[in-house]
């Protein structure tokens, strides 16, 4: 397909459904809008296509009386019709709001009364299902739409649900007998009016509902592709839920701006398969992504042959000297360079290629800060990996890092547009034309997160040299020791979860003497790990308990403490029995740890480390996927490093 | 899109004379040697009907499925299919009666991968000519084309997407399982014979539900 740098719309005028129908002008048959592997071959549709499904959607929620200023929930996964029917809701002037499809039915209950949602769009028969156990408390709720058919068969005389093709049927009908209402409609919509709603991921407390407007998803849009000159027809994978701001902002903003491809994997689990076929060009996902891929990659290279993983540790030194001395600004030796491609077509390419990661021209982190190390491993192998920052409110990622200036612990500088200052107390705030407009029905917290114009992002951070942001942590989350010295959990946790073995880790020790962690083992890699040395396990419980695992984990505690300063050192762990979930309510839903609300639950286990205790016992609660509660008794082993 | 799914088009576009099943056995018996495996069994399963036959180990369960599957020959008795008496009949004649079956040992090809186990079973609907395959006539392709678009549906069907192209030795038991079910699928049977072994766990017991629920189909199961 050819290429074609799209000129800057006039924007800032125009709401999304009106970019939509912008670009079907200008980009029409020529180019793919969407594609989504299904049966086992991608289907794509076109500029003209995309917007004649959102058209006849706009027409099908329009009949069920969708009204301007209505709020509509989706709970769906990454597929075309999540575009379709969030860009129809907005055509009539709704808000959307996504939710994320793990949610619990009480969870969903909260946000669709908090919202008195008009309708709800949900994927298939496990979210219906979620909704009719609430259905007496959410009667504000006109229609149920559901889009995949499989297993309905049974729920067909409910007269609350819809199937997504029979409104699509009504809504080519509507639109047959009156091609003006949806002109009509569409023009009537504003920049300025509110679009769609998040929730902010609320690793404190209840989760706050940001709304943005069209004109911030619009101007997102400019300033990413502007940034990094995005081109109609290149590609993005839509793997993160919906019901976060990354796939939101490139959904409608950057990809209705730059005219790029959005495609839909098959299934969750077909992700890395689809990732291969696709390769894309740019990608932005959780840091736990990559902290998974690095120790994936790490464990089957120790898995390897000799002859193999010499190699790829001799490419990955030889790299790394390579990258060091390019963020040092200094010209690499020239047969440091020969070595370097030598590397690159031995080892990096064919990596690369294996992993679906040949395409990338950039690859980005966000959520939650990545280990410096993760970074330094991408780089090193050859891939452009680099830190982002940005926060729901702020309309989505703002802060990246320049190409050609790697510096692994920053988050680089705003895109163009952007501005960034930071106050007094070294809170970072920022000014530009994608923050949100305010959270839905709470006047004083909005209040409370703008300051002439800034808005507060509530990181602390501090600029280097080259004006690059340095990210120090959540400004409520950095503590203060015992002695009065302020020291960032953050910091710590992220430098221990580059072991391989380390799944999670939340540290503590506020207004404590020393720094205790309580650390979840990957039960994947620890379990190979146990294989190899024939030590017999059963489940996390068991395994996690081992002697030899709390030696190995012991030890990876004891090389993270050669890096850190001695303030920040841990001098006691321990093994917790059961994985934090975010069904425990113990991570939000991004992944996220709420270091508070686990410092509550386990008081007891965490107390028991700053006294002079080897071993406790405790009673653990543990949710079922059915939403059923269990109880668990077991003893945890202190341990000392 | 998903909007579109639902039955696969395998079983939702078949006419009512296509699928219809009525099994009757009549004073069947069987004997090994001394041991008498199956003594005058009298059943009738109707156009429909999901049917079970549940027993302790050793009451003859898979003895009576391997009879109506035609891989034992009963001693004396009658099995009629759609009036039709198939007592005798071998078992790749009976897959084009119409009745499929699944194993309770899963009798699948290790070596090949899902897709190939899968769309071996629409060998017995493919039209085309070994000439006119090995030239791959415009023809040919479509019809293959076809084939692989029912197979896909029901890899969709019975959720299978990412297990696709792996060798089925390399999987887990409940999954052959399910691959399985899916070849039998593929044989588009008006009666289904069904092997399960209640050792499952919940989860698997339910996910093969959805398909008795939701097939246009009569169902054997023990």
């Amino acid at each position: 397909m050819k290429e074609k740098r799209i000129g800057t719309i006039d924007d800032g005028a125009l709401t999304l459904p009106q970019m939509l129908a912008r670009q079907a002008a200008v980009l029409g048959k020529n180019f793919t809008a969407i594609r989504e592997k299904a049966y086992g071959i991608w289907h794509a549709y076109t500029w003209e296509e995309y917007f004649r499904y959102a058209r006849i959607t706009t027409m099908g929620l329009a009949a069920l009386g969708l009204r301007h200023g209505e709020n509509v929930i989706l709970i769906l996964n990454n597929h075309p019709e999540w575009l379709f029917t969030e860009i129809g809701a907005q055509s009539l002037g709704a808000v959307t709001m996504n939710v994320f499809t793990s949610a619990t039915p009480d969870e969903l209950q909260a946000s669709i009364q908090r919202t008195q949602a008009a309708l709800v769009i949900v994927q298939d028969q496990e979210q219906v299902d979620k909704l009719l156990e609430i259905k007496n408390n959410i009667k504000h709720v006109r229609k149920v739409i559901y889009v995949d058919p499989t297993g309905m068969r049974s729920y067909r005389d409910l007269e609350w649900l819809q199937a997504y093709a029979d409104l699509l049927r009504v809504g080519e009908e509507l639109d047959c007998e009156d091609p003006g209402i949806f002109n009509r409609e569409l023009n009537k919509g504003k920049p300025k009016d509110i679009a769609l709603m998040i929730q902010t991921s609320g690793t404190t407390g209840m989760p706050k509902l940001a709304m943005l407007s069209h004109r911030s998803m619009t101007a997102i849009g400019k300033q990413w592709t502007e940034a990094i000159s995005l081109q109609a027809g290149e590609n993005w994978l839509s793997i993160s839920p919906p019901a976060w701001i990354v796939d939101q902002m490139w959904g409608f903003g950057v990809s209705l701006y730059s005219g790029m491809t959005m495609n839909f994997p098959e299934t969750h689990e077909t992700v890395t398969e689809d990732f291969r076929e696709i390769g894309p060009a740019v990608i932005i996902t959780a840091s736990r992504f990559w902290e998974d891929l690095a120790s994936k990659i790490r464990v089957k290279m120790a898995d390897a042959g000799w002859i193999k993983r010499r190699l790829f540790h001799w490419a990955e030194k030889t790299g790394r000297a390579v990258i060091e001395k390019q963020s040092a600004g200094e010209a690499a030796d020239w047969h440091e360079k020969i070595l370097h491609r030598l590397a690159a077509k031995l080892v990096y390419e064919p990596l690369l290629d294996r992993i679906g990661c040949s395409r990338f021209r950039n690859a980005y982190t966000g959520g939650h800060p990545v280990s410096p190390d993760v970074i330094r491993f991408f780089q090193a192998i050859g891939m452009n990996l680099k830190q982002c920052y940005g926060l729901t409110e702020a309309g989505g990622i703002f802060q990246v890092q320049p190409d050609q200036q790697v510096k692994p612990e920053t988050v680089g500088k705003p895109l163009p547009g952007v501005e960034i200052m930071l106050d007094a107390d070294q809170e970072v705030m920022v000014k530009s034309d994608s923050l949100f407009s305010g959270y839905y029905r709470d006047f004083q917290t909005t209040e409370k997160a703008f300051h002439n114009g800034w808005l507060r992002t509530g990181d602390a951070g501090y600029l280097d040299q080259d004006g690059h942001l340095i990210i120090i942590g959540r400004k409520e989350d950095i503590i203060k020791n015992k002695s009065g010295q302020a020291f960032s959990p953050d910091f710590i946790e992220t430098r221990l979860k580059f072991s391989p073995y380390v799944k999670e880790e939340v540290t503590f020790g506020e207004s404590r003497p020393f720094i205790t962690a309580m650390v979840n083992i990957d039960m994947e890699n620890v379990g190979n790990w146990a294989e190899e040395r024939l030590i017999p396990f059963t489940t996390y419980l068991d395994l996690s308990q081992q002697q030899a695992v709390e030696d190995l984990i012991c030890n990876e505690i004891r090389e993270i403490n050669k890096q850190l300063p001695d303030l920040m050192k841990i001098r006691k762990f321990l093994l917790l029995y059961k994985l934090l979930d975010a069904d425990d309510e113990e991570l939000t839903r991004t992944g996220k740890v709420r270091r508070r609300f686990i410092y509550g639950l386990y008081l007891q286990l965490i107390e028991s480390m700053y006294r002079d205790m080897t071993q406790v016992e405790t009673k653990g609660k543990l949710r079922y996927r059915d939403g059923r509660v269990g109880e668990i008794t077991t003893k945890v082993n202190i341990l000392a490093v | 899109m998903k909007t579109y799914r639902g039955q696969p088009a395998i079983f939702a576009a078949r006419q009512e004379k296509d699928r219809y099943a009525e099994l009757e056995i009549r004073e069947l018996s069987l004997n090994f040697g001394g041991v008498r495996a199956l003594a005058n069994i009298d059943l009738k399963v109707g156009n429909g009907e999901l049917f079970a036959v549940i027993g302790p180990n050793g009451a003859g369960k898979t003895s009576l499925m391997n009879c109506i599957t035609g891989f034992y020959k009963p001693k004396s008795g009658h099995i009629i299919f759609n009036t039709r008496d198939i007592t005798r009949m071998h078992a790749h004649n009976l897959v084009k009666v119409g009745i499929g079956r699944t194993f309770q040992n899963i009798e699948l090809f290790p070596g090949m991968t899902v897709l190939a186990n899968m769309i071996l079973a629409r060998h017995l609907y493919c039209r085309y000519t070994f000439p006119g395959a090995g030239l791959y006539l415009p023809a040919v392709r479509r019809e293959e084309v076809r084939h692989r678009r029912l197979i896909e549906e029901l890899i969709d069907f019975l959720e299978i997407q990412a297990i696709r192209n792996k060798n089925v030795a390399s999987l887990p038991y409940g999954l052959m399982k399910r691959v399985e079910l899916g070849r039998a699928l593929a044989l588009e049977p008006r009666l289904l014979v069904r092997k399960i072994w209640f050792g499952l766990s919940r989860r698997s017991m339910k996910s093969g539900d959805r398909p008795s629920s939701s097939l246009n189909m009569t169902w054997l199961l023990s």
